[in-house]
């Protein structure tokens, strides 16, 4: 009696405990924004307000340093505090420069409300006028509770003062990969992992580069996709499942959606929205199999084309992961006409023309392979990089050129502050 | 897995709690094989894609062959056809044009079962895989995909005794399929048929 007493319990508990399904709310001001009746904010006053700026504060929540950067007029602000980044719309009133929108700390999924302004006196009316400010101020505010239309005025925890320090540079020209596009469906940052909604955002997180997933349909067109497998980790749409490649490209479209109710791109659709809508200076083709390559390479040298045409910078490069691959790509008629990154050795690297090699960062700092590699012309971008010590560590200490990984805001937070 | 691991621990946790503590036996093995028809219904609440509406009942069909020791449980196999959702030749527009779509899914249970007697009515419970079966045709293509995926049954059935050897049964029947997170509820009939006793 007693074991099916204690077996009942067991019983409930387990039936009962947690789920670890995360949500992440994103919150808005609505009703109580700042920017509904406000005047855009022109791009070059967008680019003299991009910098680093300190505060001397101790009770700050988002740092004693934070790095603001536009993209899009959109203000991108990385902190390493309380919350790695914030994105945020901009305005302005007439008693200053308004930026409304949301603070995430990437480790516990925590969001907040925030508002910067830069007061008239303040600065904002040199920045208006198209002069750097000789003194530039940056109040923060932030608000713990979300707002309904029922509040009529907000309540800000407290207010902090940041002081223009200095302008963001970039010697290094580093690149910051941003992983599937942007970052991975877990990481909850709003568009899916490898789709176009991702590829326009990964620059607000910080991102420069990206990296996407390539695999062939049944019918030969190279999607973005990730796993071997269709599931719910990745997409909506129950009649579909086993692998990717066992559907056509309208099957995959009309029957299923990625998590966040977009369509798997094209590669042709990502390279499109990459020249035409970003300014993304490098695609890195992850190579699912070999077969996807002789269906890739047309469409990678079709963009080439394009972008020369149309003046952008951008490098498209495919990977090189594994020996059949790096076959496939050696023996493709076009080989010297598109560029590699090569994920093998460093010998293989050099004997395949590849632009770049890429070796995990378990692999340590490789500061006498990277170093030899520079000397014949081949940068070293490390794989995937996600936690802040080893970041640090690695911006500190190594040659890499860039780093691939799924928290941008915490890399280019690491990168500017030491640039 | 977390779900499959739940219902492991719940269904093992059960029989148990509700074990017959007694030494019920018979003084002889049975083999049985049964067969049953059911009408079924595709409980999952999945998010609708735009455009497509499927249709979620259907009529399923098992088979199972079981081993009854010397006491009142049995042990066997159950395997059959359980659709799971369709479309039936319905017309469907989007930025491809329009076209006829015929889609199927459907999964072939392959389960190992165990069953015990309670009176009249029988309790089984079964764990193994599904062999899941997508079939979609429009925009005169085909595709076709399978896979494997982990689950679980469980069935709740009255019998009634038509002679020594036949029993007719009526039943409620849940199917799990754990990696896609499907419940497939099943009401039927089925016939049992003890076709060879042994000592």
């Amino acid at each position: 009696m007693v074991k099916k007493i204690f077996l009942f319990f067991i019983l409930i508990i387990t039936i009962i405990s947690c789920s670890n399904d995360f949500v992440v709310e994103y919150q808005e001001f609505g009703a109580n924004s700042l920017l509904t009746n406000s005047t855009k904010l022109s791009d070059s006053s967008a680019k003299l307000i991009e910098g680093i700026y300190k505060t001397a504060s101790d009770n700050n929540r988002i740092g004693e340093q934070i790095i603001l950067k536009f993209t899009n007029k959109t203000l991108s602000i990385f902190c390493n505090k309380s919350y790695d980044f914030f994105i945020l719309n901009a305005g302005v009133i007439d008693s200053g420069i308004v930026f409304e929108g949301y603070g995430r700390d990437l480790e516990t999924n925590n969001t907040i409300l925030a508002r910067f302004f830069i007061r008239n006196e303040e600065g904002a009316l040199d920045l208006l006028n198209g002069k750097a400010p000789q003194n530039l101020i940056l109040r923060q505010e932030l608000f713990n509770s979300t707002l309904t239309s029922n509040q009529s005025s907000p309540k800000s925890e407290n207010e902090t003062e940041y002081f223009f320090e200095k302008k963001l540079t970039d010697k290094r020209d580093f690149l910051i990969v941003a992983h599937r596009a942007g970052g991975r469906n877990s990481d909850l940052l709003g568009p899916s992992e490898n789709s176009l909604e991702m590829i326009k955002f990964t620059e607000k997180l910080g991102a420069n580069a990206i990296e996407i997933d390539i695999r062939l349909t049944k019918d030969n067109i190279p999607v973005l996709f990730h796993d071997d497998f269709i599931s719910n980790r990745l997409v909506i749409g129950d009649i579909l499942l086993g692998q990717i490649e066992n559907y056509t490209y309208k099957h995959l479209t009309s029957f299923c959606t990625l998590l966040n109710d977009e369509n798997i791109p094209t590669l042709e659709d990502a390279l499109k929205i990459v020249i035409d809508s970003t300014d993304i200076k490098l695609v890195w083709l992850d190579i699912k199999s070999a077969e996807v390559i002789n269906y890739t390479v047309p469409i990678v040298l079709k963009y080439n084309e394009i972008a020369k045409e149309k003046g952008r910078k951008v490098n498209f490069a495919i990977s090189i992961t594994s020996d059949l691959v790096l076959e496939k790509v050696l023996n493709h008629p076009d080989y010297s006409k598109f560029i590699t990154i090569c994920e093998l050795d460093k010998s293989i690297t050099k004997s395949s023309g590849s632009i770049m090699w890429a070796p995990q960062w378990t692999l340590g700092f490789l500061k006498n392979d990277t170093e030899e590699l520079i000397q014949s012309g081949i940068q070293s971008v490390v794989w995937t990089l996600d936690d802040r010590k080893f970041i640090v560590e690695f911006l500190e200490n190594s040659n890499f050129k860039g780093i691939l990984t799924n928290y941008s805001p915490i890399v280019a937070y690491e990168y500017y502050i030491r640039n | 897995m977390k779900l499959l691991f739940k219902l492991i621990l719940f269904t093992t946790a059960i029989n148990f709690i509700f074990a017959n503590e007694t030494q019920d036996t018979v003084n002889y093995k049975n083999i049985i094989i049964e067969a049953g028809v059911a009408f079924g219904h595709n409980l999952s609440n999945e998010l609708p894609i735009e455009g497509i509406e499927y249709d979620n009942n259907s009529i399923s069909l098992f088979m199972r062959i079981l081993l009854q020791s010397e006491n009142i449980l049995k042990i066997g196999i159950e395997s059959g056809l359980l659709p799971i959702k369709n479309i039936y030749n319905l017309p469907m527009t989007n930025q491809f044009g329009t076209t006829q779509v015929k889609a199927n899914l459907d999964a072939v249970p392959i389960l190992l079962l165990f069953s015990m007697d309670i009176s009249k009515f029988s309790i089984y419970y079964g764990m193994g895989y599904y062999y899941i079966i997508s079939r979609i045709s429009a925009f005169d293509e085909i595709s076709t995909s399978t896979d494997y995926s982990l689950g679980l049954m469980f069935s709740l059935e009255y019998n009634f005794e038509l002679n020594e050897y036949l029993k007719l049964g009526a039943f409620a029947k849940l199917n799990l399929i754990s990696d896609s997170a499907r419940t497939l509820m099943n009401l039927g009939i089925k016939l049992e048929y003890h076709f060879l006793k042994f000592k």
